[in-house]
């Protein structure tokens, strides 16, 4: 096959660390090629210099076999390289149409020619089996048909070198089988799809060739046929993953409830409606749902950020509605929220005062004085706990790692004993290694009684850790499963809002 | 004691280089920087009396520097300081006028009381209006430094004028007085509040709950909701105390130093406040050093006008170019979290 892309011995370097070290890579006229590795192991260092964005310090890129120089994604694009992003960088005002043509208008005199346009954009759909609506606005389309744009876009700018940045972060289970399709559809008429991605599976599903990434260096490369899931984390991480710690039988016995809540945001949309649950002593309860139906604010009523238009918040039966978060706080309601950085921790702050955050009020004794010897003792024991790397807890916490900040969080907000966790995304963003440490002790607290609401948008996560499966859709509650007893596109099904129970059965399960 | 270091570092070059400008204007005017910075130094802690002149100069600048630290400590810009002393001194010449007949155990605190009251209230106009209705309270500040100054003037020309030419209230009771350290300075018992209140505030500030759920406010709104706050009510108590210490200042100029409240006698203390605020990054030790500081050129000032050809003027320029350094810098970290996104996969 010919080599459509080579980029050799790619080295970039930023301050102090090496975000690629002698990367090189090539990828051949219709191959699909997956990069994988955890966070901060290069692979976005790398497509930014693919993509322009970023100029190697060292290195060189060959399209085609011949060598070339971006200044800037413009040129990139002129050399048929395209990129779709994580984030969608779409105008919700313009039709579907205008954002394809967007900046390479065909035009005459002023005049767009929209017809011309549409006739070139139909043959692409047509060609590849990708259908959006073109005179809708871009804002009314699902995650998966806005992506899909993003990708004729792409297309339409006569793109040979696809790059999608973690296409299926967003999608449902459907979804992500459509894109995979479409992927291969792609590949098939010869375009070369690369994608970056950290879900193994998937990987293993459409890829036909794989390049491990770690700490900027490609450890590994490798074809689905000679590998598995769990070879290619052990080769991402450079480690064994622990085993999942062991589930106990726990006694059931409802700790938290909620009932018939409902709020509306600013421009009067009913954020939650109606939305109930019931989470019991030692049980994870699993949350899915496409990010946008009402997750964050979920979390919110429970935790005591968010007063609800209407509906009561109960735990052990006790109307707790009325409590504000530090009532809740003291109530034993503790919360990982979905965004570490801006709500979860206090950036410039050292990992010492991160470690008291929100439990303050603890480590004080005469006139309300912090007791400094105390605080350090505790964030000692916390960084032990949970092997956080850290010379140690003086330090500001913005010089730990996403996962190792993250543990942080994790580790403070399980410390003291709570009735009810609330974790939000708990892994997003962290690392293999990390996850599992996590996770392990969210099964542990699990054990010991704790009520556990996980929310999270990966079903990896949420079958892995749940002994419950809620599904979440426009702010309700409308199916609950046994794990055990259903299939992801089962779940799909509901998450998507295809299908959906009125009155979900919360007692006897 | 490094920590200790590293916060100096950026204020002391920020006087090194004012230093430095205002030495080439020295120079500029015939004659050596050496000798004027020498005169000038003298002036302000050579002698008692130039010491004490020096420490009366920086008292209203110690508690305006302290108010607005404190906001800006929690995220508040209180642009309002100027005002809100506005209103406090009067509120104090009024207390101590009418209610004159009080003995001195009653009266002080009472003015005291009554223009940290009046500032509060003032304050609240606007920090109500953000809080409930979001209205910019940075311009609402900015505004009613303007109204406070015309306000008060009136206030000092009507109702309250004193017999005077001048638009001032009479002069406030004897008992309402503040202790005065010596006859040759205005150096009084308001310098002292304000050391207690730079000790009280770098404690509750560096060693309590409070000061930790106050840093988390100014740092993080988001996150100070999430460890238990209410963020909005939170700000508006914070504000309230800065009024008050705003109002203090107000009411040692009436009590210490003037004796009477006159209309605009201010001359930007509440102004000079913010920028010593800037100049010590918010801490009240800083605050202290650097209010002192500001004492020292306006009290050695005169003597160095006196003593070389330089321009008393010269001061003034000193002291702008210095709030010009701080404001540079204020932008400089304002624009920089911008810059510096996240690398990540």
């Amino acid at each position: 096959m010919k080599l459509a892309l080579e980029m050799e011995h790619i080295t970039k370097i930023y301050g102090e660390v090496r975000a690629n070290d002698d990367v090189s890579i090539q990828a051949a006229q219709g191959e699909v090629l997956c990069i994988i590795g955890e966070n901060g192991a290069g692979k976005s260092t790398l497509m930014n210099v693919l993509y322009g964005m970023t100029r190697p310090d060292e290195g060189r890129i060959l399209l085609n076999g011949e060598e070339v120089s971006f200044r800037s994604s413009r040129d990139a694009m002129k050399h048929r390289i395209g990129m779709v992003f994580q984030h969608f960088m779409l105008v919700k005002e313009l039709s579907c149409l205008e954002n394809i043509i967007i900046g390479m208008e065909p035009a005459k005199y002023f005049v767009i020619n929209k017809k011309a346009a549409e006739g070139k954009i139909l043959q692409l759909m047509d060609q590849y089996g990708m259908k959006v609506p073109l005179e809708k606005p871009a804002g009314s389309l699902s995650v998966g048909e806005q992506q899909k744009l993003e990708i004729i876009k792409v297309l339409y700018r006569g793109a040979d070198i696809i790059i999608l940045d973690e296409p299926t972060a967003v999608l449902t289970p459907q979804e992500t089988e459509e894109l995979f399709v479409n992927i291969r559809s792609l590949a098939a008429s010869g375009k070369t799809v690369i994608m970056i991605t950290h879900k193994l599976d998937e990987v293993m599903r459409v890829s036909d060739r794989i390049v491990v990434m770690r700490a900027g260096k490609v450890v590994g490369e490798t074809k689905p046929a000679d590998t598995d899931v769990h070879g290619l984390s052990v080769a991402m991480v450079g480690a064994e993953i622990p085993p999942m710690r062991e589930r106990m039988e726990t006694r059931k016995e409802k700790a938290l409830e909620v009932r018939n809540v409902s709020w509306k945001n600013e421009d009067g949309i009913a954020v939650l409606d109606h939305l109930s649950m019931v989470i019991n002593k030692g049980e994870i309860l699993g949350v899915a749902g496409i990010s946008g139906n009402g997750q964050p604010e979920m979390a919110r009523v429970v935790t005591g950020l968010l007063r609800p238009d209407e509906g009561e918040v109960l735990l052990f039966e006790n109307d707790i509605t009325a409590h504000d978060r530090k009532a809740r706080i003291e109530d034993g309601i503790s919360f990982i929220p979905e965004d570490r950085n801006s709500t979860g921790a206090c950036l410039s702050w050292s990992i010492e005062d991160n470690c008291i955050a929100g439990y303050q009020q603890r480590f004080t004794g005469k006139m309300n004085v912090i007791d400094r010897g105390r605080t350090q003792k505790f964030a000692d024991e916390l960084i032990e706990r949970f092997h956080i790397k850290t010379p140690n807890g003086k330090l500001p916490i913005s010089s730990l790692s996403g996962g190792n900040c993250q543990k942080v969080i994790v580790a403070r907000e399980t410390a003291f004993a709570p009735e009810v966790v609330v974790a939000a995304e708990p892994s997003r963003g962290v690392d293999i290694g990390a996850i599992s440490s996590i996770h392990n002790h969210m099964i542990e607290l699990r054990n010991s009684g704790t009520a556990i609401l996980l929310i999270s948008s990966s079903l990896d996560e949420i079958f892995e850790l749940s002994d419950r499966i809620a599904v979440i859709f426009e702010g309700k509650i409308t199916a609950l499963f046994d794990p055990k007893q259903v299939t992801r596109e089962e779940i799909g099904l509901y998450m998507s809002g295809a299908k959906r129970e009125e009155a979900v059965q919360w007692e006897r399960s | 004691m490094g920590k200790i270091v590293k916060a100096a570092v950026r204020p002391v070059v920020t006087i090194l280089i004012t230093l430095a400008i205002g030495a080439v204007m020295i120079i500029n005017a015939g004659e050596s920087p050496f000798k004027a910075y020498g005169i000038l130094f003298y002036g302000a802690f050579g002698t008692l009396t130039g010491l004490l002149n020096t420490l009366a100069k920086a008292t209203p600048l110690i508690f305006t520097g302290l108010a607005a630290a404190l906001a800006d400590i929690v995220g508040v810009f209180n642009i309002g300081v100027e005002g809100q002393l506005y209103l406090g001194a009067l509120a104090a010449a009024v207390v101590g006028v009418y209610a004159g007949g009080l003995p001195a155990a009653i009266l002080i605190p009472l003015c005291l009381l009554a223009a940290m009251a009046a500032s509060v209230l003032w304050a609240m106009i606007p920090g109500w209006l953000n809080h409930k209705l979001k209205i910019n309270i940075f311009i609402m500040f900015f505004m009613m430094n303007n109204m406070a100054a015309l306000f008060t003037e009136y206030l000092a020309n009507g109702p309250f004028k004193g017999n005077i030419t001048e638009a001032a209230t009479d002069r406030v009771s004897n008992s309402a007085r503040l202790y005065r350290f010596s006859v040759y300075s205005d150096l009084n018992a308001g310098f002292v509040i304000a050391v207690l209140l730079v000790v009280v505030l770098w404690f509750v500030l560096k060693k309590t709950r409070i000061g930790y759920e106050w840093y988390a406010l100014g740092k993080n709104r988001t996150f100070s909701e999430y460890i238990g706050l209410h963020a909005g009510k939170r700000a508006l108590l914070v504000l309230a105390v800065s009024a008050m210490i705003s109002g203090l200042a107000g009411a040692e100029q009436v009590l210490g130093t003037m004796g009477r409240f006159y209309a605009n006698f201010s001359n930007d203390l509440g102004f000079t406040g913010i920028s010593i605020g800037l100049l010590a990054s918010n801490n009240p030790v800083g605050v202290l050093i650097f209010a002192i500081f500001f004492g020292a050129l306006n009290s050695g000032g005169i003597l160095m006008a006196a003593g070389t050809s330089v321009p008393g003027d010269l001061i003034e320029v000193l002291q702008s170019l210095m709030i010009l350094m701080v404001s540079a810098d204020f932008v400089i970290r304002m624009r920089k979290p911008r810059k510096a996104k996240k690398e990540g996969n």
